[in-house]
């Protein structure tokens, strides 16, 4: 049994071979700091079967696939990988040939988002360990891309995931991490609403906005796959589709329009500034966000849920008319996604137009009107 | 086309070896190497190159531009060509910083084109090297950290693969190319 006990949190998981587990909780609530604990790469006491893990740790016993499989690869295929890891161990190929199929020697950067994950956790499952860590492996993806990856994770996992609906579908228990707590949960109480909105966990059903009667005044022309669509004012024009069916791609052809604040997926690279105060600009708008306190702070060091508001914030100050957000949920736990929705409702008092492209189902009652990209 | 470490090694010898006689052909030789939007803008940065040096009448000096070139696309290309299984058999599993460098040369590439696409949406000109250098250096760091943990993990255990000299198909056509290269400048030169 793999038992983890972060110095940074109260309580501990316990982990036996044949059952996966799933870790829940806020951003923030220490989901990460558990699993890099695990990894001895934090304090806190790891043991398997009792023994100290951590003391010489051997990491054919642990496997780890992050949020992010681009940082995880370093050989061209999966076929590559498998070659490079066995200079260092004894590998089973049969493993990721299985679960890679006919993209076993198909180029990392080819494949689509699901496959990418499970070239990561092909290649981790193929040294043999006894234990698998996944931190959020289901970010970023579309249906498709989860159904994916679901039949892939073995028993012996440890998940921590924001998208509860489709991670307790494969976990056995489960664990919250509260107030710096981790508390072993019920799996029925993940399926209460009332539950997961009071402890900001994702999975409730989001109230529809009530869109004022429509305005006929355009604000914009965009063009997706080749057909034009109009951006009426105080519209809220989703764009859904699959991984890689041309969302992103769209909004990228929006950059340079007049009026048009883009903000795309990755926080991180879109903060030029040192402070928060920098980046906005504009009090009012701080102060309009609950950001004042922070104003002083560099942006890097919020919170998922906040980085998305101090870049909304600049939006706002920027007067644009559209403000383009690309999946605005992504990484979002439930608490952020409320605050989400009052944003945009925010925005639509202001007279803006939202266009926002998403394949997660949990905002689109947020959408007045959805073009599928098919 | 991947290739072993040892003979696209040799491949970049032999390219700069033909850059001492005809920077040129060294120059051409490199391009295909080269990303399309990369490549376009080192065939306009020579052609300006070679505009400047005329008009001060410094045309000999031409040859430096190339030649300075052609070693940056000497890195690009063997990132692009270089098997990192190669290295890791030739220095028995020690090159771990070379063989991460190689991996995500590309990565930092295109996270980085991505920055200035963003701050392009967000109007701020590409001159700003400030404001442009501040994701970046999270990025690197960022990923320096996760990238440890994957070294970490995943190369950890003790090496036992073996170097094996021969070369394959692959070694064998990037020599040829080599030593084409290498005799295409001699022969104009001489």
């Amino acid at each position: 049994m793999l038992v983890v006990e972060p110095s940074l949190l109260r309580g501990k998981i316990e982990l036996e071979k044949d059952e996966i587990v799933g870790i829940f909780g806020r951003n923030g609530a220490g989901k990460t700091t558990l699993i890099m604990t695990a990894l001895c790469m934090n304090k806190g006491e790891v043991s398997i079967d009792g023994n100290d893990f951590c003391v010489g740790p051997d990491y054919r016993k642990i496997g780890f696939v992050s949020q992010n499989p681009q940082t995880q690869v370093i050989g061209y295929t999966c076929k590559d990988e498998i070659e490079i890891l066995s200079k260092f161990y004894d590998v089973d190929d049969e493993v990721p040939k299985k679960l890679m199929g006919s993209y076993f020697e198909v180029p990392f950067k080819k494949l689509s988002d699901g496959y990418k994950k499970r070239f990561v956790l092909s290649t981790t499952l193929s040294v043999g360990p006894e234990y698998i860590l996944m931190d959020e492996p289901f970010a970023n993806l579309d249906r498709d891309g989860i159904e994916t990856l679901k039949p892939a994770i073995q028993n012996g996992t440890l998940l921590s995931e924001h998208r509860v609906k489709e991670a307790i579908e494969v976990t056995d228990r489960e664990y919250l991490i509260k107030n710096g707590e981790i508390i072993e949960i019920d799996k029925d109480v993940l399926k209460d609403d009332s539950f997961l909105m009071e402890n900001g966990l994702r999975g409730f059903p989001l109230e529809p906005i009530q869109f004022p009667i429509s305005s006929n005044e355009e604000v914009l022309s965009i063009k997706v796959k080749g057909s034009t669509f109009h951006l009426h004012k105080g519209e809220v024009m989703c764009i859904k589709g699959r991984n890689g069916a041309g969302k992103t791609t769209t909004l990228k052809s929006l950059v340079g329009k007049k009026g048009v604040y883009i903000i795309f997926q990755n926080p991180d690279l879109q903060f030029f500034n040192q402070t928060v105060q920098e980046e906005v600009k504009d009090r009012y708008v701080l102060k309009m966000l609950d950001l004042q306190d922070k104003a002083e702070r560099s942006p890097f060091t919020l919170s998922h849920g906040e980085k998305m508001k101090v870049l909304i914030g600049s939006a706002i100050a920027s007067n644009s008319k559209v403000i383009a957000l690309d999946e605005p949920a992504s990484g979002l736990d439930g608490k952020s996604i409320l605050e989400l929705r009052e944003i945009m409702m925010m925005l639509l008092e202001k007279g803006k137009s939202v266009i926002m492209t998403t394949n997660d189902f949990d905002i689109t009652p947020l959408c007045s009107r959805v073009i599928d990209i098919v | 086309m991947k290739s072993s470490f040892i003979y696209v090694f040799f491949l970049s010898v032999l390219i700069y070896l033909s850059s001492l006689y005809d920077p040129l052909i060294s120059f051409i030789a490199t391009l295909p190497f080269t990303r399309k939007r990369t490549g376009i803008i080192e065939v306009l940065v020579s052609f300006i190159s070679f505009l400047v040096l005329s008009f001060f009448h410094r045309e000999t000096f031409f040859s430096f531009t190339l030649r300075a070139i052609s070693l940056i696309n000497l890195y690009f290309m063997s990132s692009q060509l270089t098997d990192l299984k190669s290295i890791i058999d030739i220095t028995k599993g020690k090159a771990t910083p070379v063989i991460v460098a190689m991996a995500y040369y590309p990565f930092f590439y295109e996270t980085t084109l991505e920055i200035t696409t963003y701050a392009r949406a967000r109007g701020i000109k590409l001159y700003r090297v400030d404001k442009l250098l501040l994701p970046i250096v999270v990025l690197i760091v960022k990923t320096a950290e996760d990238l440890y943990t994957t070294v970490t993990l995943k190369l950890s255990g003790k090496y036992r693969g073996n170097f094996d000299i021969m070369p394959r198909r692959n070694d064998i056509i990037i020599i040829a190319y080599g030593v084409v290269i290498l005799c295409l400048s001699l022969s104009l030169r001489f």
